[in-house]
């Protein structure tokens, strides 16, 4: 047998680099194999012959896996709308900025800075947006497990953005800092907010690692990230007349109301699916 | 006589949606169910079988669920929800209609 397992791993690994096949799917698919394999050995093949004829009835990893992509062409509507919006956020940032910046008044690390740092956050903003229609279309009708897979796996490809745009963002803000103001790190409310939402980002990627078993929680969970950039991103400038405290409007309450409605999604998110559905009276 | 490949793609949910009408199954079993029933002349890549069975789990028409075989090893399990069985009804008028139609015109007056 261990010849056996061997073949199968192989096997196992070759899938694995195909797209559009998850890990659930593959253990179904090994347990179909595993099946195969077994009933041609009791009809008398060897090992690996029956392997090698239940490898073939199975199919190729390229002919299962442009099958699975057929399923997953219908894109939810929110996602298409927030892949929208990020773009016209990220081109409408960049025109602003290389405006300030052909005008003088943005350094060309600064303007860097603004732009990753911002567009990180916006896309912190964009999972939390999606987190939020999942938990309110799920109040009427639980999503299949495929819609499922698929919105986990956009929002761990946001996911990464985010980070990756935050930790840049912050990288270059330190090097502008040390430039214009002698020091990387100033322990401003706003620097602890950017550490913050870099944490929540790892977190969260973190938290993606078991989405296998817990999908739907990592959903619902994306919804606090629209807090934590929040607080790190506006609740900055409330708390702290520093380094960073350039905006002048007291938006405090409609801060709190938007932690208060996002702590509300959160904890709908945990109901069961469904629990808003018209119920049939017989 | 081996079954052209589009007709094996039309009757694979109709097929699917049959057999778990019958009791809860899992890939396997549904694909040596479809081998006993039609003498081994349906043929499909097994493969083939994951992304129909996904899709009607994806239209709400079945439901999954992991479960252990007495010889310890897991099963994906799937049944038919009631969404399913009216689809399957839908199926049945269809297929029937194609069938008693194409009866008709192959009549041996006809033939």
């Amino acid at each position: 047998m261990h010849n056996l397992e061997q073949l199968i791993a192989e096997w196992r690994k070759t899938m694995m680099a195909a797209p559009n096949v998850g890990s659930e799917t593959l253990d179904e698919l090994e347990n179909h194999l595993r099946e195969n394999v077994d009933q041609l050995i009791r009809s008398g093949m060897t090992e690996a012959e029956a392997f090698q004829r239940a490898m073939a009835q199975l199919g190729g990893a390229p002919t299962i896996a442009s099958e699975f992509q057929k399923l997953d062409q219908c894109t939810w509507l929110p996602v298409k709308v927030i892949t929208g919006i990020g773009v016209l956020a990220t081109l409408a940032m960049a025109i602003s900025l290389i405006a300030r910046f052909d005008a003088g008044r943005l350094s060309f690390l600064l303007a860097s800075h603004v732009f990753m740092v911002t567009l990180g956050y916006t896309t912190t903003f964009l999972v939390g947006t999606l987190g939020i229609c999942f938990v309110g279309q799920r109040c009427f009708s639980d999503f299949s497990p495929l819609r499922v897979r698929s919105l986990t796996r956009v929002t761990f490809i946001l996911g990464w953005v985010a980070a990756g745009l935050t930790s840049v963002g912050l990288i270059l803000g330190m090097v502008w800092a040390k430039a214009e103001w002698g020091r990387y790190w100033a322990w401003d409310v706003k620097e602890i907010g950017g550490v913050g939402g870099i944490v929540w980002q790892a977190c969260f990627l973190f938290a993606h690692r078991f989405a296998c078993h817990t999908a739907r929680g990592v959903l619902v969970m994306s919804v606090l990230g629209n807090i934590v950039a929040g607080l790190g991103w506006f609740g900055a400038n409330l708390l702290d007349g520093g380094l960073h405290s350039y905006g002048t409007r007291n938006y405090s309450l409609l801060l709190l109301a938007a932690v208060f409605s996002n702590l509300a999604f959160f904890l709908i998110g945990l109901a069961p699916a469904g629990w808003l559905r018209p119920r049939k009276v017989s | 006589m081996k079954l052209e490949k589009e007709l094996v793609a039309a009757s694979s949910v109709p097929l699917v949606l049959s057999i778990l009408c019958e009791g809860d199954s899992y890939g396997y079993a549904i694909i040596q169910r479809v081998k006993e029933l039609s003498g081994g002349k349906i043929e499909w890549t097994d493969g083939m079988l994951y992304p129909v069975l996904h899709w009607l789990e994806d239209q709400r028409l079945v439901r999954s669920r992991w479960t252990k075989s007495e010889a310890g090893r897991r099963r994906k399990y799937y049944s038919l929800r009631p969404e399913g069985r009216q689809a399957l009804r839908r199926q049945k008028d269809q297929w029937t209609l194609v069938s008693s139609t194409l009866n008709q015109l192959w009549r041996p007056q006809h033939a």
